[in-house]
């Protein structure tokens, strides 16, 4: 035993992670690092209104834009949403953005929107011909309280 | 010419260096991560296991974060190492699951992995005695690191094969993306002014994306080399830094539970700074006669 472990020393730490990745997938502290492992041709980004329209800085609501959009995929894959490429029909980007704003509103309970309205909202960029598009919805919107 | 780098092993004091400055990150990380998070409200990780809904009071938090400030201290004077090594791993992956519970996954993965090697070369050592740890602690972090690289690259080959490549000409997208995110943040409108500069560039150098991208696949793919020696780890996170901010100026993405783990336990920066002062030193007093 002892000699196997001196044996594989110098890799052992490679082997171990290869091997619990592949069992484990996405599981902290393993990770395939899958970010940026093919280029979409559409691509989301999320933010923040107030009442009059105005964007809310994700820092003021102790996010960010990649953690929003992380959120988004989260709950696509967990109810089962199709998404990507524009195609969720009004109603489930209504929900999304529900589900959105409640975790964004659970960790946020002290912070200064307390009792605003808040509205989350989606850009969708898009290639028409050689030229990027960009599409702008609103989700969804609730008060901060 | 670094002499430092013909040794194949680690001298204390860089070794006091690499774990002091990644004992910074580590409570750095840790204080966002619990500044932000209450909840687990989309669980992940060891936070599946759990069976009801999570809450993290006031409290748990301060014991939380006196436990973490003793195990650090411990690590950086090495009493009790082994505990301290199993506290941090510990309560590095209950901090990073909960952040990953929150949808936001900042690929800290590194952070926790290296506390678990370096507890891993530290249990070999208490069975067998004479196990080289003032080697291991380091070349297991090295190895932890380097097959990240190299994971990275493989479910890039493995998602979009070569075309990966080819597919960089979509890029354009990506980067109004995460320039976007950047404006969302923040409300600096720099962030798509930059987005646009980039886009033009691209625009007109199509080829060089693609040669870019090919050398980043490459780096990224045989990062498990730097394993070899010291000298290899050191070589190629100097690659890797470049290909850093080579990211960070095109996609205005910047993964710290990435590329500083890397930074310290494969270039070293705060030794690095340590001995060039070292030098200046010792030459300002042979020059005025010393």
């Amino acid at each position: 035993m002892k000699q196997l472990i001196y044996k594989s020393s110098g890799f052992i730490i490679v082997l171990i992670y290869f091997i619990g990745v592949i069992i484990f997938g996405e599981a902290h502290p393993f990770s395939k690092f899958s970010m940026y492992n093919s280029f979409a041709d559409y691509s989301y980004v999320f933010y923040f209104t107030d009442n009059e329209n105005k964007m809310i800085k994700c820092t003021d609501l102790n996010t960010t834009g990649t953690n929003l959009a992380h959120m988004y995929t989260t709950i696509c894959e967990k109810n089962n949403f199709e998404h990507g490429h524009g195609m969720e029909s009004d109603s489930v980007l209504h929900e999304i953005g529900k589900q959105m704003l409640n975790i964004t509103k659970i960790n946020n309970l002290k912070y200064t929107h307390n009792n605003k309205k808040v509205k989350i909202n989606r850009m969708y960029f898009y290639y028409e011909g050689k030229v990027i598009k960009c599409k702008k919805q609103e989700m969804y919107e609730t008060i901060f309280k | 010419m670094i002499p430092f780098l013909n040794k194949n092993s680690y001298s204390k004091i860089e070794w006091t260096m690499m774990k002091s400055s990644f004992s910074l990150i580590w409570l750095l990380s840790f204080l966002l991560v619990f500044s932000r998070y209450n909840y687990a409200p989309t669980p992940e990780s060891i936070f599946k296991l759990l069976p009801g809904s999570f809450y993290l009071s006031y409290n748990a938090k301060i014991f939380l974060l006196s436990t973490n400030l003793l195990l650090i201290y411990f690590y950086i004077i090495e009493k009790h190492i082994w505990w301290s090594l199993l506290g941090l791993s510990l309560i590095s992956l209950f901090t990073f699951s909960l952040e990953d519970s929150n949808s936001d996954f900042n690929r800290n993965t590194m952070i926790t992995g290296i506390f678990f090697a370096q507890f891993f070369a530290y249990s070999i050592k208490k069975i067998y005695l004479d196990f080289d740890t003032e080697k291991y602690r380091i070349q297991f972090s090295v190895q932890l690191i380097s097959i990240s690289y190299t994971i990275s690259a493989i479910s890039k080959l493995n998602t979009s094969g070569l075309k990966w490549i080819t597919d960089g000409l979509l890029m354009p997208l990506q980067i109004m993306k995460t320039n976007y995110f950047g404006f969302v943040n923040d409300g600096n409108i720099a962030h798509i002014t930059n987005a646009r500069l980039i886009i033009n560039l691209l625009d007109k150098y199509s080829f060089g994306v693609m040669f870019i991208l090919a050398f980043t696949l490459i780096i990224e793919l045989f990062a498990v080399v730097s394993i070899i020696n010291k000298k290899y780890a050191f070589v190629y996170g100097v690659l890797l830094v470049f290909m850093h901010i080579g990211i960070y100026l095109v996609l205005d993405v910047a993964i710290g539970g990435t590329y500083i783990p890397m930074l310290i336990f494969m270039v070293n920066p705060v030794f690095l700074f340590w001995i060039t002062l070292k030098k200046i030193k010792n030459t300002c007093m042979m020059l005025i006669g010393y």
